[in-house]
């Protein structure tokens, strides 16, 4: 094997990728020829100051990427001012039905009557041959005792349904800003993180500036009696 | 989670499949790599942290294209290396691409190197880890892209021949030849041996 041949193959064996065929024949060559052998030990010298000079660092910010809230998050919440708690929500659809009602009777132009014990709902202009008589249904047999129970019941049961409502929307409240709270930590957790880490990038560059510094002294003092014996 | 145990090739079948946990496992595996792959090609902390989420986040938009998921390191190295081209080509940022010599930083490393403790490889100087790493970027730096990619990914990588060849898109041959200049070139940067030693 000549020398041209031996350097071609600098680059498989350097790489890791010689050939075990090829090496019996290189190793004979390099053993013969010092000029090669101190090429390669040269190279091979070059690829370890390499890898040891610049070693592996970490990345200055870990990287995670949120796929799931784009996809989560609907149209409606695209709008900030609708991004409200479930309490406030459940409040505004209890007010807006009301309202609903009451609207929906006053167009209808209901007149509810409540008199010694009988419940009179008509609808429209008071007309005795339009209006709900409720002496005329036979619900006027019942007592106003009876009425008065059955409405009980009705408010009592009106009642437990708010508060179920408002419990429920209260337990919403509560997880979204457990939720939020949580979340704020795992933030605050990464930016101390990147902190901590950019505190090592000025810590190295530092390093890196003093190091500097003192091979820019060290030069200044090896040349200046040069300067002197010139002078 | 048993994700963190799936190879690689599990792990894109899943995200291709819209698992977006599963590539949260994949780039937690190949950031760092990446990170220093794009580093010491841009030479630029932040240009390489930009380089590192630009290249996963056209991996996720892309990942349906790779045919063979297994090979999903090489696939995202390429897609690495075209965005630090890019950033050469928009921005001009790449130390060096062409020939080096002639600005300030070639005259800071030339001082360096003409120093009265200069920099030597075969065991004349000891240098501190710092002075060293400078050194190191700087001489890098003087590559042409091409064997400074090349000389990245088989010493600091050590990815095969047949793997660059796929990355950087050229016969095996380039990158066997690019290698050995690229070696040769920095052994001379860093041996010095044209200035002679004192």
């Amino acid at each position: 094997m000549n020398c041209e041949k031996s350097r071609e193959l600098f680059v498989d064996y350097l790489g890791g990728e010689l050939p075990k065929t090829e090496m019996p024949g290189l190793q004979e060559h390099l053993e013969l020829c010092s000029a090669c052998r101190q090429e390669l030990a040269l190279l091979a010298r070059t690829k370890s100051t390499l890898q040891s000079g610049w070693p592996d660092e970490s990345i200055p910010q870990s990287l995670t990427f949120d796929f799931d809230s784009p996809k989560k998050q609907g149209f409606w919440n695209r709008f900030v001012p609708l991004r409200m708690p479930g309490v406030v929500w459940a409040s505004l659809s209890v007010t807006g039905c009301v309202l609903a009602l009451l609207a929906g009777l006053a167009l209808l132009q209901a007149q509810i009557r409540l008199e010694d014990g009988n419940f009179s709902l008509s609808f429209g202009r008071p007309a005795t041959s339009t209006a709900l008589d409720l002496s005329k249904t036979g619900i006027s047999e019942l007592s106003a005792e009876t009425v008065k129970t059955l409405l009980d019941q009705s408010l009592k049961q009106f009642e437990l349904n708010q508060t179920a409502k408002f419990q429920q929307a209260l337990q919403e409240a509560k997880l979204e800003w457990e939720a939020k709270r949580r979340a704020d930590i795992v933030r605050v957790g990464k930016e101390l993180k990147y902190l901590e880490s950019t505190q090592n990038v000025v810590w190295k560059e530092t390093l890196l500036n003093n190091s500097n510094l003192e091979m820019l002294a060290r030069n200044y003092v090896k040349g200046a009696p040069r300067e002197s014996l010139q002078q | 989670m048993g994700l963190i145990r799936l190879a690689d090739r599990d792990l894109v079948q899943r995200v291709v499949r819209g698992d977006g946990a599963a590539f949260n496992v994949l780039v937690a595996r190949w950031e760092k790599k990446l990170f220093n792959f794009a580093y010491r090609l841009t030479g630029d902390r932040d240009d390489a942290f930009d380089v590192c989420q630009d290249s996963f986040i056209r991996a996720y938009e892309s990942i349906s294209q790779l045919k063979d998921p297994s090979r999903f390191a090489n696939w995202l190295f390429k897609i690495a290396r075209n965005n630090c081209i890019s950033l050469h080509r928009s921005e001009e940022k790449l130390p060096k691409l062409g020939s080096a010599g002639d600005n300030e930083d070639d005259l800071n490393l030339e001082e360096i190197l003409s120093a009265s403790y200069q920099v030597r490889i075969d065991g004349s100087h000891q240098f501190e880890q710092s002075e060293l790493r400078l050194i190191v970027e700087r001489a890098l730096g003087h590559l042409p892209f091409e064997q400074r990619e090349t000389v990245v990914l088989k010493v600091y990588e050590g990815l095969k021949f047949s793997e660059i060849a796929e990355i950087a898109e050229c016969p095996i041959s380039t990158v066997k030849s690019r290698l050995y200049l690229g070696l040769t070139q920095l052994k001379k940067i860093l041996t010095n041996n044209q200035r002679g030693a004192p």
